[in-house]
């Protein structure tokens, strides 16, 4: 990510780059299935969403797929169907999730089966936030530092997103971590994206425990998109079957913070 | 392995004797009357006998065994004055020759000009030589010049991004290139992302490069060795030399230690970029912003009699780069001690005794947050290299050197109460041993041989904490703990190198080849281009030795007295244990990092055709190569061969440099190549309300083909006593060529519904002035 943000600077910066938008005659190749499936720990409605690949010039229309059989089921064998609801959103209802539990989700569409099983991990209690004024090229700003306790018994995945409440740009975007550093410790790491909250905004701020195959589809999303990869490659999906997408089962916290 | 030594010196000694009472040696140092500076590949030639001669080696030493008799020698190098003498062999002479060049005295004597055919007549294939008066006049970006990007402008040599100093070597991976300053490894010989190399050309005296073809006594990559050789220092008078340019300057001081017995020479190159960020507004808050890289070179030797010389070099560069909270420091530091000793009239020895550093670190520090995110290389090299000229038909070289490896492949230090926990990832440890022997034989007028062997040995250590073995999957199949320096494993290999060449007639020769290298170090990236992050992982029990056999054959012409040079080289390299990684794979700080590597073959082969002009007012080269390089790796591309990034089909360089008179030199360059092979979307999805792309066989599609032309103009300012300097007025990408640095694809700015691709263009006419003076 360094890496990243230092060569755009430098390009940016010293070397008066520049851009120019070009026509490209780019190969297709077939259609493939987008499967996105979330379970969210207490809640007991959970959806998946079946789309397709379209070609890259045509517009931004992803056509979603209603004739697919999906179930949904745990490892203390209770199942469930999830029923189309419109635009290829499948939905499961009076279906409760636990932190802990595994889940599996199944689709077939027409003569494909796409799976994938996600365990929950249990909850790393958000306590709160502490807020650190800094200053990023000349823009001063806060940090956010969420207050948690990182267990050292397991690995942990986290994904963060903060933004201002009730608007639409300032929005960190979703933000990744593992406890690869600080395993067991008591966080001090500000997570930063791309909002720089000023005094007196109020800020929603969610944070994730996921799964680690999760984590690597989101981790392996950033990397291989980036404009630096040198092979870029689709996300490592977590499903079974040709289908590219991933299902993710986790526990979700939200706090807000005035920052003063 | 002392004894050893000893006996093979006895050997040799024996072997010596051997040859009859009629024989007996000339022998010396060969040197400029004017530095003190040892010259390298003189040709000292008995005009009564043709086809015999020695050739001054990396010391300047020759060695010239032949029957008694009388003989006149010449004694000849480009741009000096010829040098000529009878001699009354009758017994072992010494005879070291100070030879001038022309600036003093041309007009007067006979100078001689390179109306040598030693590319024709020579077994060595695949190898070029930079002439270090033309990388003075030929156009570079920023007006820095480099002896990497002159390099570039050679056939079966590819940059390896506009501006970039990196650099790919039939096919090759950036990583397969050995670069050695004074013989000691550098192992990310870039500056600034790539944009300039670590080289400070104003200190260094010759720069080789063997594109897989080396000889024996070089080993451990597979795509070429770049072997260069820093300036000992005047040895008659102090001097200094510098430049001032637009990025840069530079500035180096030599002089005697004492008189004609030794000599220093210290120099030092610094950025200052980031000093025009002080003058940019303080909102903009890019004052805190650090930019810079500097270069230390420095070199001692020392004459003790007239059979011992010791030298000591050394270079230390760093690159800072400080965003704000975030700074990115890496560099190289590498030291070497050498002893040269004289044995006898026909046996040379030189010791080595070499370390090389290199390490990175991202910084970051936050309010009572900071951390620190590197890594670091150190290896210890010894070699020990016999140089035995038996007789005027053989020069055998043989030796020894033995490296440790230490890597740490990733290192997190937090402060207190940054709730960060410091770790370290396990350090990598390797012995690499060698043996190599080559001769180089002149079997009759027409034919030469240079054939070698080198036998290498590579032993995993322990580092005293778990080492993993992992299956095809990644997944971890076994974690044993070693205790440190326990030998885990043993690779080894033979090496064996042979290069033929038949002189069917006086100007033209046929020439062939064999050579295998193996690689024991190798380098992890996932960028585009190498970046100072990138990490070196040495060989361990999962990551094989990489292996390249290349077969070369060729044709080599001169035209009109040796004044036109033409080559052409047919090449096929096919290499074994290549090393991809696995989609989506963290390479930074990962303790489990070799359960990321995928692993494959390789094959490259092209042609490379050469032709220049070395004498005369115009002088320069037109090179044109035309190769393919794939590669298979499992689980990559359905296991199926896909090009390489680097596979470029068509690439031309143009090179002239005219002397307009004795001030004025107008230079020119032009290239042009097919685009790199890369991996465009080919369709796209939405998922979490964003557009996704869809990528489908790597490397299926080309980036466009490259093109640019530079130019330069040095005016040579009339030398007042001492002083002499010049101006170097330089325009890179003369017409504003928007070659795409990168393809990105993004949604439209102006239809949100629609996606669009984005080239980015890094130079478009880059114009440099920069002043060079030396006294």
């Amino acid at each position: 990510m360094y890496k990243i943000l230092i060569i755009s600077f430098l390009f940016s910066f010293a070397l008066g780059s520049c851009t120019k938008v070009i026509d490209l005659d780019l190969n297709s190749s077939e259609t493939k299935y987008v499967l996105k499936g979330e379970v969210i720990s207490g809640d007991s409605t959970h959806h998946l969403s079946i789309t397709t690949t379209i070609p890259f010039d045509e517009p931004n229309v992803f056509p979603g797929i209603s004739d697919a059989v999906v179930t949904l089921s745990d490892d203390f064998g209770n199942s469930a169907a999830m029923l189309h609801i419109g635009n290829g959103v499948y939905e499961a209802q009076n279906f409760l999730a636990f932190d802990g539990r595994t889940y599996t989700m199944t689709a077939e569409i027409g003569d494909k089966t796409f799976s994938s099983t996600v365990t929950i991990p249990y909850v790393v209690p958000l306590l709160g936030a502490t807020i650190i004024e800094s200053s990023f090229f000349g823009q001063t700003g806060n940090l956010i530092v969420p207050t948690f306790q990182d267990p050292a018994q397991y690995t942990n995945y986290y994904k963060f997103r903060y933004y201002e409440k009730d608007s639409l740009d300032n929005d960190s975007g979703e933000i990744l971590s593992d406890d690869e550093f600080s395993n067991g410790q008591f966080n001090q790491q500000p997570f930063i994206g791309n909002y720089l909250p000023a005094s007196g905004d109020t800020v929603v701020y969610k944070m994730w425990g996921i799964a680690q195959s999760v984590y690597k589809f989101l981790y392996s999303k950033d990397v291989n998109t980036s404009p630096n990869s040198g092979a870029p490659a689709n996300p490592v999906s977590n499903w079974s079957g040709d289908a590219l997408g991933y299902f993710t089962a986790h526990n979700l916290q939200q706090i807000q913070i005035v920052i003063p | 392995m002392t004894k050893t030594l000893t006996i093979l010196i006895l050997l040799f000694s024996a072997f010596n004797n051997g040859f009859g009472q009629s024989k007996y040696t000339l022998s010396g140092t060969i040197k400029d009357s004017t530095t003190g500076e040892s010259l390298i590949g003189v040709s000292i030639r008995p005009s009564e006998l043709s086809g015999v001669g020695a050739i001054s080696n990396e010391y300047g030493f020759y060695s010239l065994t032949l029957p008694e008799g009388k003989y006149t020698f010449v004694v000849a190098y480009p741009t000096y004055v010829r040098y000529v003498r009878t001699v009354d062999l009758r017994q072992n002479i010494s005879l070291n020759v100070n030879l001038s060049s022309q600036i003093q005295e041309i007009g007067t004597v006979e100078v001689s000009t390179r109306k040598k055919d030693e590319n024709v007549r020579q077994a060595q294939m695949g190898v070029e030589k930079i002439d270090m008066n033309e990388i003075n006049k030929i156009p570079v970006i920023f007006g820095e010049k480099d002896i990497v990007k002159t390099l570039q402008l050679l056939p079966g040599v590819k940059s390896a991004g506009d501006g970039n100093s990196g650099f790919y070597v039939r096919g090759g991976a950036a990583d397969q290139n050995l670069i050695l300053l004074d013989e000691a490894p550098v192992y990310n010989a870039s500056h600034l992302l790539g944009f300039f190399s670590t080289f400070n050309s104003d200190v260094i005296k010759t720069a080789t490069l063997y594109k897989g073809t080396q000889p024996a006594q070089y080993g451990g990559r597979l795509a070429s060795v770049l072997d260069i050789k820093m300036n000992e220092g005047n040895s008659k008078r102090f001097g200094a030399q510098g430049g001032i340019g637009l990025i840069a300057s530079r500035l180096t001081l030599e002089g005697p230690i004492k008189k004609d017995k030794g000599s220093f020479l210290i120099a030092g190159r610094r950025t200052y970029a980031d000093l025009f960020l002080l003058l940019t507004p303080e909102e903009r808050g890019l004052r805190k912003t650090k930019l810079f890289f500097y270069d230390l070179n420095t070199k001692l030797n020392y004459r003790f009699g007239q059979k011992d010389q010791v030298f000591i070099s050394g270079y230390f560069g760093r690159d800072v780069l400080g965003l704000d909270a975030f700074g990115l420091s890496w560099g190289n530091a590498t030291g070497t001690v050498r002893w040269n000793h004289i044995i006898n009239s026909r046996l040379f020895s030189n010791t080595s005794m070499i370390v090389s550093n290199y390490q990175y670190a991202i910084k970051i520090n936050g309010d009572g947050f900071d951390l620190s995110i590197g890594s670091r290389l150190q290896d210890y090299n010894f070699k020990q290299e016999f140089q035995f000229f038996p007789n005027a038909r053989n020069k055998i070289t043989f030796g020894l050197n033995a490296i440790h490896h230490g890597v740490v492949p990733g290192e997190v230090i937090g402060s207190e109460g940054s709730g960060v926990n410091n770790s370290k990832l396990s350090s990598r440890l390797g012995l690499e041993n060698a043996v190599f022997v080559s001769n180089e034989w002149s079997v009759n007028e027409k034919f030469n041989v240079l054939y070698g062997l080198r036998g290498t040995g590579f032993t995993v250590l322990g580092n005293g904490e778990v080492n993993y073995t992992f299956d095809t999957q990644g997944q971890i199949t076994d974690s044993t703990a070693y205790a440190k320096n326990k030998v885990i494993k043993n690779y080894i290999n033979v090496e064996p190198r042979i290069f033929l060449s038949y002189i069917y007639s006086k100007t033209a020769s046929i020439k062939g080849g064999y050579s295998r290298n193996v690689q024991n170090l190798h380098l992890i990236s996932n960028s585009i281009s190498t970046s100072p992050t990138d990490i070196w992982l040495p060989t361990t029990v999962n990551v094989k030795p990489e292996i390249a056999d290349q077969f070369t054959v060729g044709w080599f012409k001169n035209f009109r007295e040796n004044a036109y040079e033409f080559s052409s080289e047919i090449y096929y390299k096919s290499m074994q244990n290549q090393i991809d990684y696995r989609n989506g794979a963290n390479t930074q700080a990962n303790e489990l990092i070799e359960g990321e590597l995928l692993y494959g073959i390789g094959r490259a082969y092209g042609v490379e055709l050469l032709l220049k002009k070395k004498i005369g007012k115009l002088t320069g080269w037109l090179g044109y190569t035309l190769s393919r390089t794939e590669k298979k790796i499992d689980q990559i591309n359905n296991n199926e061969w896909y090009l390489a990034r680097q596979d470029r089909l068509h690439d031309i360089s143009v090179v002239g440099i005219y002397d307009i008179n004795k001030s004025f030199t107008l230079s020119a360059t032009f290239v042009y190549s097919t685009g790199n092979a890369v991996t465009f979307p080919t369709g796209k999805y939405t998922l979490d309300d964003e557009v996704i792309f869809v990528y489908s066989n790597r490397n299926a599609d080309r980036m466009p083909a490259y093109h640019r032309m530079d130019v330069a103009l040095t005016y040579n300012i009339k030398k007042r006593k001492r002083w002499e300097s010049s101006w170097n007025f330089s325009i890179y990408n003369l017409y504003g060529q928007r070659n795409p640095y990168t393809i990105s694809f993004r949604e439209s700015e102006t239809d949100p519904t629609k996606t669009e691709a984005v080239q980015t263009t890094l130079f478009r006419m880059v114009p440099t002035v920069t002043y060079n003076f030396k006294f």
